[in-house]
């Protein structure tokens, strides 16, 4: 039988139900908006004013000229972390389309990943020192492996392995060591980013490469963050034809990073 | 030797005033989060608290918003020690809540737009009672 059609009034009021949903989630988008760049405006603001402060407390005849190399090389390494969040922003228009290597300005090139990590990792020391913990780029693994090379393009490797360390720093235990380790194959090189801290769901390990998307205690532990650097970090590796995951037990998280040989061939 | 608190979950990005603070002779305690800066305040003389809004809470604030963890700890902290000396440094600047921290008597320093050495004569004068922003 034909269900009877709808008298006006209920129409109204399906219709209005529907207005007022609609609204609710304007609202939530209009919050969300807001919160986000609220957020990038921290993060951009922050190692800004690091430099800012760090220069002016240069001038201080009564800071000894030791301390003031610690205040010259903080003021280089927020200079770098500066020049990748800002790059961070920028990759976010390229990737979200369906681009691949050829589309980048950049060519690929062979790079040598042992010293882009220890590079990285010379620059996040400043930073991690501040929580005790130490950043140990382990060699042996490296040697082990004949120091290999990837064909990348090196400025959007660099932010990939930027961003990994940026996260270790953030989120590992004050007085814990981070440690980058590798291992590889005839056909690719996997980077092993590996700390303890914040814990990473089950649930969340998939999720928190999603665009905007960051895990509770991330939260908890780091309000302002934009969950950009994870999705821009896979997003890359996919470019490479690699990819990029996350491997969890209780507080440890190991973020393995895996680079073809030859992204191209 | 007056002793200066700064509780901020990025203390990198405040290590310029950091400095400043200790070349002057000051002796300077760091924490990274909300429940510490409360335990530390609370537990022995702190001349002059320095915290920020936005921090990690930590682990007896597990459950509060961190995104003003630091003013739950200048509330906890006032409970116990009405007369502490507090300086809050930070980026937000929420002009409701910079109502709220004057009521407390909690004066507001916003970062990047206060020079090092006026960070330092304010901070100082906090420290030593001379500001007082009641």
């Amino acid at each position: 039988m034909a269900t009877p059609p709808k008298s006006v009034d209920e129409q109204l009021l399906e219709l209005r139900a529907e207005v007022s949903r609609l609204r609710k989630e304007r609202d939530n988008a209009e919050k969300s908006k807001t919160e986000y760049m609220q957020n990038v405006a921290h993060q951009l603001a922050a190692p800004i004013n690091a430099i800012k402060m760090n220069i002016d407390s240069f001038k201080n005849p009564k800071i000894p000229v030791g301390r003031k190399t610690v205040l010259l090389n903080s003021v280089y390494c927020q200079g770098t972390i500066l020049a990748h969040l800002i790059k961070n922003f920028s990759f976010m228009s390229h990737l979200e389309a369906e681009h691949n290597l050829d589309s980048f300005r950049e060519k690929p090139e062979e790079v040598d990943i042992y010293l882009l990590c220890v590079n990285f990792a010379n620059d996040f020391q400043p930073t991690a020192s501040f929580k005790d913990q130490k950043i140990v780029v382990l060699q042996d693994d490296f040697q082990k492996h004949r120091r290999p090379k990837v064909w990348v393009i090196k400025n959007l490797l660099s932010q990939v392995v930027y961003n990994l360390f940026e996260n270790a720093t953030k989120y590992a235990d004050a007085d814990s060591t981070i440690t980058v380790g590798m291992d590889s194959d005839a056909t690719s090189v996997t980077l092993k980013f590996r700390n303890v801290g914040a814990p990473i769901s089950e649930s969340e390990a998939e999720r928190i490469f999603n665009r905007g998307e960051r895990g509770d205690s991330a939260k908890a532990l780091n309000p302002a963050g934009t969950g950009f650097g994870l999705y821009i970090a896979r997003r890359i590796m996919e470019i490479h034809n690699g990819s990029l995951s996350v491997m969890t037990q209780g507080r440890t998280s190991e973020f393995r990073m895996k680079c073809p040989r030859r992204a191209l061939t | 030797m007056p002793t200066i608190l700064f509780a901020d979950d990025e203390l990198h990005f405040i290590e310029g005033l950091i400095e400043t603070v200790k070349a002057e002779g000051y002796s300077v305690l760091t924490c990274r989060d909300a429940s510490k800066a409360i335990a530390i305040t609370t537990t022995r003389k702190v001349d002059c608290l320095i915290i920020d809004i936005m921090m990690d809470p930590g682990k007896d604030l597990q459950n509060e918003n961190p995104q003003i963890a630091g003013l739950i700890a200048i509330e906890k902290i006032l409970k116990v020690r009405p007369r502490q000396s507090i300086v809050c440094y930070s980026v937000v600047s929420d002009p409701e809540i910079l109502r709220g921290l004057k009521k407390r008597g909690v004066l507001y320093l916003r970062k990047a737009e206060t020079s090092a050495e006026a960070a330092w004569r304010i901070i100082e004068s906090k420290a030593t009672g001379l500001l007082r922003a009641r």
